[in-house]
């Protein structure tokens, strides 16, 4: 567990907005996670065309809030993985974009642990991204 | 920019499993071209806090209340004409040494001067969940 925790802070460290550096075929987030996985994370420019840009400090209401983000990836949790699975969510980050075609768009990226019956499914966690139009995408993991 | 990413990096590394229960186990770092921003949570800013967990629905303290906590403190602090400039919020759990445990926000932010940003100065802070600030030092 307690490597766990460490490496889910880990990939919110690698997700910072700083990591997401423009890339041809959308942005691609690389960050190991543990036992033998990488998580991916993927967001695309038509993600970033549907979503609403918003900015800190300018009486803009935030159109998506932390607790309606983590009930999005909840919901997606139980489409995407099992219908028995739930979401256990260790950490939240809301990042401004800092690549250079998405300036003024702010997407959280939301770590969690899939659980079953309150029980956690496998050792590692998993990432998912939560634009402000509700877009959830999920990361993915393969094998290294 | 490699050293301002470094700052996320190293700032996440707050696990509370991670290392031995000191000084610097909630802490968080910004790097600044050599200049070093320490935040340190201190242990009794755990205890007495409002229990959250991401499945209870909203924090008590919303983004936007945690940021313009922050940009109080700016204004207060420098001046009318200087604005935070934020670049991510991180909304974790930390555990203090006696075992008292909350979530909270660490917050990464930057500078504006008249609208114009500031050197590309990052500093960091938490925001507790009954509405705390803490503030990174220089060391």
């Amino acid at each position: 567990m307690k490597r766990i925790s460490l490496i889910i802070l880990l990939v919110l460290a690698l997700l910072s907005p700083i990591a997401l550096a423009c890339h041809p075929q959308g942005q691609v987030t690389t960050s190991h996670t543990d036992h033998g996985h990488a998580a991916h994370l993927t967001l695309l420019d038509e993600h970033f065309v549907r979503a609403p840009l918003w900015a800190p400090l300018k009486d803009m209401p935030l159109p998506i809030s932390p607790g309606e983000a983590v009930e999005l990836v909840r919901d997606w949790v139980l489409k995407a993985y099992k219908t028995e699975y739930d979401a256990k969510v260790d950490g939240i980050s809301f990042s401004k974009m800092q690549d250079c075609k998405h300036r003024d768009h702010w997407v959280y990226q939301i770590s969690f642990e899939p659980i079953e019956h309150e029980q956690a499914v496998g050792d590692f966690g998993h990432i998912a991204a939560v634009f402000l139009d509700g877009t959830v995408v999920g990361g993915y993991l393969i094998d290294q | 920019m490699l050293k301002l990413g470094l700052c996320f990096l190293m700032g996440l590394l707050l696990s509370p499993d991670s290392v031995a229960c000191d000084a610097q186990r909630n802490s968080a770092i910004a790097i600044n071209n050599g200049v070093r921003v320490r935040l340190t949570i201190p242990d009794s800013s755990y205890a007495g806090q409002p229990t959250w967990s991401p499945e209870d629905g909203e924090p008590p303290v919303s983004i936007t209340e945690a940021m313009s906590l922050i940009q109080g403190w700016v204004k207060s602090k420098h001046g009318a004409s200087r604005d935070a400039d934020f670049n991510s919020l991180n909304l974790s759990p930390g555990e203090g040494c006696s075992g008292a445990s909350a979530w909270h926000y660490i917050v990464y932010f930057g500078y504006l001067e008249d609208g114009e940003p500031v050197d590309g100065f990052t500093d960091v802070a938490a925001v507790m969940m009954d509405g705390s600030l803490i503030l990174g030092e220089v060391e």
